[in-house]
């Protein structure tokens, strides 16, 4: 039982799906925000609104990708591949938008 | 998004330096948009350099849709050929190919190219309207640019101005996502018509002869205009010229390119080989970088070999400066000697402070502003007590940079100036940065450079003005002959700093016989590459506002390298007189290990501090033997008589002079044969001959070793070979391919890492490929035992190896007896698959007019001898097939008459120091990456191995087996290399997938052979397979029996003076075909349409034939024979550069070809690119001179409509619940993409004026 | 914080909250936009909990570029983290 925790009720809880829980929470308390996600499989980076979250996947809308030709796309994304995220919960850090062509 | 551009191909006069030198018929492509701006510039400064006057370059975001415009002003058809793009091959492939419609205009047209993009990096483009390789030619002119792909998002910005540019080699790119960069493109090219302000070919005041000119950017800055300055006394009278031919406080600074940074700017240098016909190797000091930049695995590199029309981006690991963030000059240039002394050069300026354009250098001009990159830290500005670089440096323009502070025993005092900028922790030779801390090891060296004869090998060829780098320590023992000379090869642990007194123990001058006049080279330094070191006291060079970090004779100068990681061989050198007198043996290498490794000598077992051959024991990785091995050309020995060997035309003359050598020793073939029968089916024999003078590593069977490449000089390209053993392309990286041969340029440095496989005793032989390597000795031995022996110490970790009994082989001057094949064993239901092949001499027909080898040497199948050589059969180069898992036997039976064309000496193609060397009428196949047993399957007879070749009328089988899909390898013989290879004995042996069945490609009937045919795996697509063997070094007769001398040059009207370099000799061929220019097109003005099938039917080479949309692979080799490195590229298609690396970049050329090559080049998307458009697609050699003009060009046509010729593929469909395999192209398909009409229409469209020409729009689209 | 709520385990992370970090996660590389690195990143934690830490700012380590600020603080799943320590930002270590 080396991946069990205990907690103080001393009954065995497992760390790390706690753990996958909770980011899995962070995005369901965040439909509706545009989301940044890196993940290790193609196409790596999806940038998008968060529609859902289903069980442990992710529904988004993706407006870039790193493949043009998966734009627009609704990506289900198993929570537990995502890497590295950022979710825009206001306007303060927006999430850069690359689709028109000049950022200066 | 879609993105608009007009170019416009216009004549143009371009001036390469401020010194006059031009080519008056330059041809460039320019933006519409400055074409009258720079005419009109030219027209006002026709004597200097225009800065608009560059290649060009555009830019683009992946995904976006180019729309080009193209305009010709030329007198001749041009277009933009693009490579890496999706493009449409009727309509915007910029070439009239097969039965494509014509995509160049003539001049005074245009058409619209459209061109999509998918991948960062560059997308190289030129001119294939006029292919030409001489001067009538449009490539060497400089008809080439590029367009550059950003990641998506990106814009870009001017680096002076901060504003948004359209066009132009260096820009600013950002992106909101990545970090910003500044990005350069630089461009080697070649060969091209460089003038003098007088109008005639440029003089060296050096040799008062004729020289060449290499360029980067339409840029060169050749030593000879400077020196000339030296010798009129204009600057610096006491210098001699090469030792300050990079020094910008002599001369100012060059006209050749400058790429201005900060410290820390992220950089990517857009390395393109625009030229024609010379293998470059890019060296850009004090950097290192991926050689995949998507591979986080891939190899670290300093040097780049590239051939004409390749590409990479150079992406220096963190940003410019390096992880020590050192700031100074940087030079970059073409490793080659001659060339950098002919102008390929320029620099990387790295600023300290901020450039706003108000600071000057010293000798008063300008400091251009540099916008620093938003998202960096702005650098300080300048102030009087920090200026920073390089206005701290105490030079007098005009005069030598000076020496360096601290370094130099009994040197000057630092100035004031200087201190402000010392680093904290400064240090003699890490004086301004220095990486080390208080905590880093420190090792300690005490080097000398030394000049002595050294003699290569047991005829008594001898330098006697060999010049190496030896220990302090060692230095009697080397000169009084108790220790043999070799490249001095020391080493250090990662994680440690490195410090050196070096003395520069060299006499003043050299030279003064057949090779080389009298030179001064009064001064010499140490030039080290991968590790970090301060470049303004320790590049052992002198560059740009640099000091000048070498010493005069009699000095002592100390340096400091810091070892940051685990590298590879670390090759140093000088860079003072490099091109004076590396080739005299000025090369070195400092090979870091792992952290913890003790070095042991091989033979003693005690620890060592030099020697190119040791023992590395380390506590937690397996021990392993090393050994350096350091190829070199342009030796220049000399007889025992004292005759030079293969001396240039005149002395000073970078014309291919002398012979070539591995670790200052050399074997030549012509001294292993053995009367009476003079036969070279034994130079390799040590039981005949003895052991060559070559490094020879020893080893126990299963030992770790690491072998470490390096080319130490001069010019040319090497291809190292092994037999039998198998390593990784890159060390590091699990994923990259097996290899058993490696390219190498000058200056580049490879380890090949493996563990001795194999039981018994038994020797392999190593070699460097080419003919020209071959014949003048560059082969050795790896020896290895079963059994320990007294002479050689076990590996620590392995040191309970039993004793040996038995006597140790020893020369008996006699053939070696046949090698005996024990009775093979093979495990229950193994798959044994047999061929029963020959060897018979042969005529073949290289083409449809006549051209043929009439003494062709060919392996082939049994049954098909009586085809052959009734001609009814003209035969292609073996292929042979087996797939993994398999055991495969080959009987191979001689059926050689031994007739040549010569009887003893061979003459053209030549090789240098030619010499009696009659043809053996033995015969023998070796086999690359294989599996075997090289005691009796080898091919090879090599060392104290028994005999292996075959007689005439014997015959003998050899036993590989298949462990891995390795793809395409080559097949030789190795009786006779240097009269058998080049006539044809050769062929290639292809690994397939476990399952594999062979298909016919026209009757899907089963079949064993042939260069083109469908495999089929149950379980993965199926895919068709096209098999290429390019080979050069060919000897051809006309269809009257005429020999025929390459290169001939079509359309020249004065013969070319310069004998062709010896690689350049004799014609080429893919599979014993090749289509010449000079069989097609009588007059110029038809050049554009060479390649057409309308005007001349299609090629004599293969045309590969396929539906749109099946999957192919290429499999791709080069068994034969010269030492040109050739590359390949295919129209319309890309490809992963490492089949199996998904991270590896995505490609449409194939480099550095060169014999043993061997690539497999799966097509992303399949037949007709990523929407599958039929079409012919030509794939052809990047060599512009002489490659593609001599015929190394053919079609790969993807047709449109099913056709008899070709049975399509099975794809799998479920019918009622059955797994079904059905046609993939139904027989009436009513899928397609375009009708005819459409495009037909669309390029009519786009060609504004249609010429007529005789056939068009007749019956061409039949097949399409 | 007492212990016995740490029910998603990260008291260690707790420790280096408002403190700079390097931090590597699992996977061999990653990729923004074509451009490749290895998941080594440094930068300050600001927060903690429910299974992720989050950074900023963030310094993405990449090969050419190894002080490159990301525009936004980015978060990472604790189960995703293989090593992480203090660590100062100004810190030049070697990357390939």
């Amino acid at each position: 039982m080396g991946n069990d925790y205990r907690n103080e009720c001393d009954y065995p809880t497992d760390i790390n799906a706690f753990r996958e829980y909770g980011v899995t929470q962070e995005f369901r308390e965040n439909i509706g925000m545009r989301a940044l996600i890196l993940i290790a499989p193609f196409p790596f980076l999806i940038i998008g609104r968060i529609e859902d979250v289903v069980t442990d996947y992710l529904i988004i809308c993706a407006e870039v990708t790193n493949i043009n030709e998966l734009d627009g796309e609704e990506f289900r994304i198993h929570i537990d591949d995502i890497e590295v995220f950022y979710i825009e919960k206001d306007n303060r850090r927006p999430i850069p938008d690359i689709r028109n062509g000049f950022h200066a | 998004m879609l993105r608009k551009y007009h170019v416009v191909a216009i004549p143009i006069r371009i001036v390469v330096n401020r010194f006059g030198d031009h080519d008056p018929n330059g041809m460039m492509y320019v933006l519409k948009e400055n074409e009258s701006l720079v005419k009109k510039q030219v027209e006002l400064n026709p004597y200097s350099t225009v800065d608009l006057v560059e290649p060009l370059v555009i830019r683009a975001n992946v995904g976006d849709e180019i729309e080009v415009l193209f305009e010709n002003q030329l007198p001749f058809n041009t277009g933009m050929h693009i490579q890496n793009a999706e493009y449409d091959v009727f309509t915007s492939d910029g070439a009239f190919v097969g039965i494509n419609p014509d995509t160049t205009v003539p001049k005074g047209k245009t058409i619209l190219y459209k061109w999509k993009v998918d991948n960062e990096g560059v997308h190289f483009f030129s001119d294939l309207g006029n292919p030409l390789s001489s001067e009538k030619g449009s490539n060497v002119h400089g008809l080439f640019g590029a367009l550059f792909v950003e990641p998506r998002g990106s814009w870009w910005t001017d680096q002076v101005t901060g504003k948004p540019i359209n066009s132009g080699l260096y820009a600013d790119i950002h992106n909101p996502f990545l970090p910003s960069f500044r990005e350069y493109g630089w461009f080697f090219h070649d060969e091209m018509e460089v003038d003098d302000l007088t109008g005639q070919a440029p003089i060296s005041p050096h040799t008062l002869q004729p020289e060449a000119t290499h360029l980067v950017n339409y840029r060169s800055e050749p030593m000879r205009n400077r020196m000339r300055l030296i010798q009129e006394g204009v600057v610096c009278p006491d210098c001699e010229g090469e030792e300050v031919h990079h020094d910008s406080w002599v001369f100012g600074d060059p006209d050749t390119p400058i790429l201005p940074a900060y410290i820390g700017d992220p950089v990517k240098i857009r390395l393109v080989h625009g030229g024609v016909q010379e293998t470059h190797s890019f060296h850009y000091h004090v950097h290192q970088w991926l050689f995949d930049q998507n591979d986080m695995d891939s190899a670290v590199l300093d040097v780049q070999a590239i051939s004409p029309q390749a590409q990479y981006t150079v992406t220096p690991a963190y940003g410019s400066g390096s992880l020590h963030g050192a700031f100074g000059d940087v030079i970059i240039h073409c490793h080659l000697y001659p060339h950098f002394g002919e102008g390929m050069w320029g620099m990387q300026r790295i600023f300290d402070t901020l450039q706003d354009g108000s600071m000057c250098y010293p000798n008063g001009v300008q400091i251009k502003a540099l916008q620093p990159l938003p998202d960096r830290p702005c650098p300080p500005k300048p102030t009087p007590e920090k200026p920073g670089f390089p206005n701290f440096i105490p030079g007098i323009p005009g005069f030598k940079a000076p020496r360096p502070p601290l370094g130099i025993e009994g040197g000057r005092e630092s100035t004031k100036l200087e201190e402000n900028h010392f680093a904290k922790n400064a240090v003699p030779g890490a004086v301004f940065v220095n990486p080390a801390t208080k905590k880093t090891p420190i090792r300690e060296f005490d080097v000398a450079l030394i000049q002595m004869p050294i003699v290569y090998n047991k005829e008594g060829w001898y330098d006697p003005e060999g010049r190496l780098y030896v220990l302090e320590e060692d230095e009697e023992d080397i000169r009084c002959g108790r220790k043999q000379p070799e490249p001095l090869t020391i080493r250090a642990n990662a994680g440690e700093a490195i410090r050196f007194r070096y003395t520069n123990k060299l006499p003043e001058i050299i030279g003064g016989n057949a090779f080389q006049l009298v030179n001064r080279t009064y001064e010499a330094g140490m030039h080290v590459h991968f590790v970090k070191f301060d470049v303004l006291v320790s590049d052992g060079a002198n560059v740009g506002w640099n000091y000048d970090s070498s010493v005069l004779p009699g000095e002592t100068i100390r340096y400091q390298w810091f070892a940051d990681v685990e590298l590879k061989s670390t090759f140093w050198h000088d860079h003072l007189f490099a091109n004076e007198h590396q080739q005299h043996g000025v090369f070195a290498s400092i090979n870091i290990e792992p952290r913890g490794s003790q070095y042991l000598d091989p033979y003693t077992g005690e620890k060592m501090n030099a020697g190119t051959q040791s023992m590395i024991v380390n506590p937690l990785i397996p021990d392993f033997r090393e050994i350096n091995l350091f190829v070199h050309d342009f030796a220049l020995l000399f007889d025992k008589n004292g005759n030079p060997l293969n001396p240039p035309p005149f002395p000073g003359s970078p014309d291919d002079p002398g012979v070539m050598g591995v670790n200052y020793r050399n074997e030549p073939l012509q001294f292993r044969l053995k009367e009476p029968h003079c036969d070279p089916a034994y130079v390799f024999s040590s039981w005949m001959h003895g052991d060559p003078v070559t490094p020879l590593l020893e080893t126990y069977n299963g030992d770790p070793v690491r072998v470490r490449l390096i080319q130490g000089a001069h010019e040319e390209s090497h291809s190292f070979n092994l037999h039998r053993q198998r390593w990784h392309r890159e060390r590091g990286d699990l994923d990259s391919e097996l290899d058993q041969q490696r390219h190498l340029a000058i200056a580049e440095s490879f380890t090949l890492e493996f563990s001795i496989e194999g039981k018994g005793d038994f020797d392999m032989l190593y070699h460097y490929g080419s003919i020209d390597d071959l014949w003048l000795g560059n082969w050795g031995i790896f020896r290895t035992f079963e059994k320990r022996v007294e002479h050689l110490k076990p590996l620590p970790d392995r040191s309970d190896i039993p004793w040996r009994e038995e006597p140790l082989p020893q020369k008996t001057g006699e053939r070696p007896l046949p090698a005996i094949v024990e009775k093979t064993r093979y495990p229950k239901g193994a798959k044994v698959r047999k061929y029963d092949i020959v060897a018979l001499n042969t005529n073949i027909e290289y083409n449809d007019d006549g051209d043929h080898d009439p003494y062709g040497i060919i392996f082939a199948m049994m049954e098909d001898v009586e085809d052959i050589l009734s001609g009814k059969l003209n035969p292609e180069p073996l292929i042979l097939r087996a797939n993994v898992g398999e055991y495969v036997e080959v009987t191979l039976t001689n059926l050689l008459t031994g007739k040549d064309h010569h009887h003893g000496r061979h003459g053209y193609p030549e090789v240098p120091v030619d010499a009696f060397f009659p043809p053996s009428s033995r015969i023998s196949l070796h086999a690359q990456l294989a599996e075997y047993d090289v005691r009796h399957s080898d091919g090879a007879t090599v060392g104290f191995n028994y005999d292996q070749t075959i007689g005439q009328g014997e015959c003998r089988t050899y036993y590989w087996y298949i462990d891995q899909r390795f793809g395409a390898a080559n097949l030789w013989d190795m009786a006779d290399i240097r009269n058998h290879r080049h006539h044809g004995a050769f062929g290639m042996l292809i690994a397939e997938s476990r399952g594999a069945i062979y298909l016919d490609s026209k009757t899907r009937e089963e079949v064993d052979k042939g260069s083109q045919l469908i495999v089929s795996v149950p379980i993965l697509p199926e895919f068709r397979e096209f098999c290429l063997q390019m080979h050069d070094g060919v000897r051809l007769l006309d269809k009257n029996d005429n020999l025929i001398i390459d290169p001939q040059v079509l359309f020249e009207d004065e013969d070319e003076e310069d004998r062709p370099d010896f690689e350049d000799q004799g014609s080429r061929g893919f599979n014993y075909r090749n289509e010449r220019f000079s069989n097609r097109i009588k007059k110029f003005r038809d050049i554009h349409k060479v390649f057409s099938s309308k005007k001349f039917g299609d090629p004599s080479t293969p045309i590969f034939l396929a539906y749109p949309g099946d999957p192919i692979i290429m499999r791709l080799t080069f068994p034969a024979d010269r030492a040109r490195a050739h590359s390949f590229a295919i129209h319309g298609h890309k490809f992963l550069s490492s089949e199996r690396d998904m991270n590896s970049a995505i490609v449409s050329v194939v480099d550095h070809n060169t014999v043993g090559s061997n690539d497999n080049l799966q097509l992303f998307y399949g037949a007709g690119g990523f929407l599958n458009r039929p079409g012919d697609y030509m794939y052809r050699s990047g060599n512009i001179r002489w490659d593609i003009e001599l015929g190394l060009w053919g079609i790969m046509r993807v047709l449109k409509r099913k056709h008899k010729d070709l049975a399509p593929l099975k794809k799998i469909k479920v019918r009622a619940g059955r797994t079904l395999r059905v046609n993939a192209i139904p027989a009436n398909s009513k899928e397609d993409t375009h009708s005819r009409r459409t495009i037909k229409g669309r390029v009519k469209r786009n060609i504004e004026t249609v010429r007529t020409t005789k056939n068009e729009g007749k019956d061409i689209w039949k097949d399409v | 914080m007492k212990e016995s709520q740490d029910v998603f385990g990260d008291q260690l992370f707790r420790e280096v909250l408002g403190k700079s970090i390097l931090l590597v996660t699992e996977s061999r590389q990653l990729n923004i936009l074509g451009q490749t690195f290895r998941p080594i990143f440094t930068g300050v934690v600001t927060t903690v909990g429910n299974g992720f830490i989050t950074l900023d700012p963030v310094i993405i380590k990449m090969h050419n570029a190894p002080f490159f600020r990301f525009p936004t603080p980015l978060s990472f799943p604790i189960e995703h983290i293989a090593i992480f320590t203090e660590f100062d930002l100004d810190r030049r270590i070697p990357l390939i």
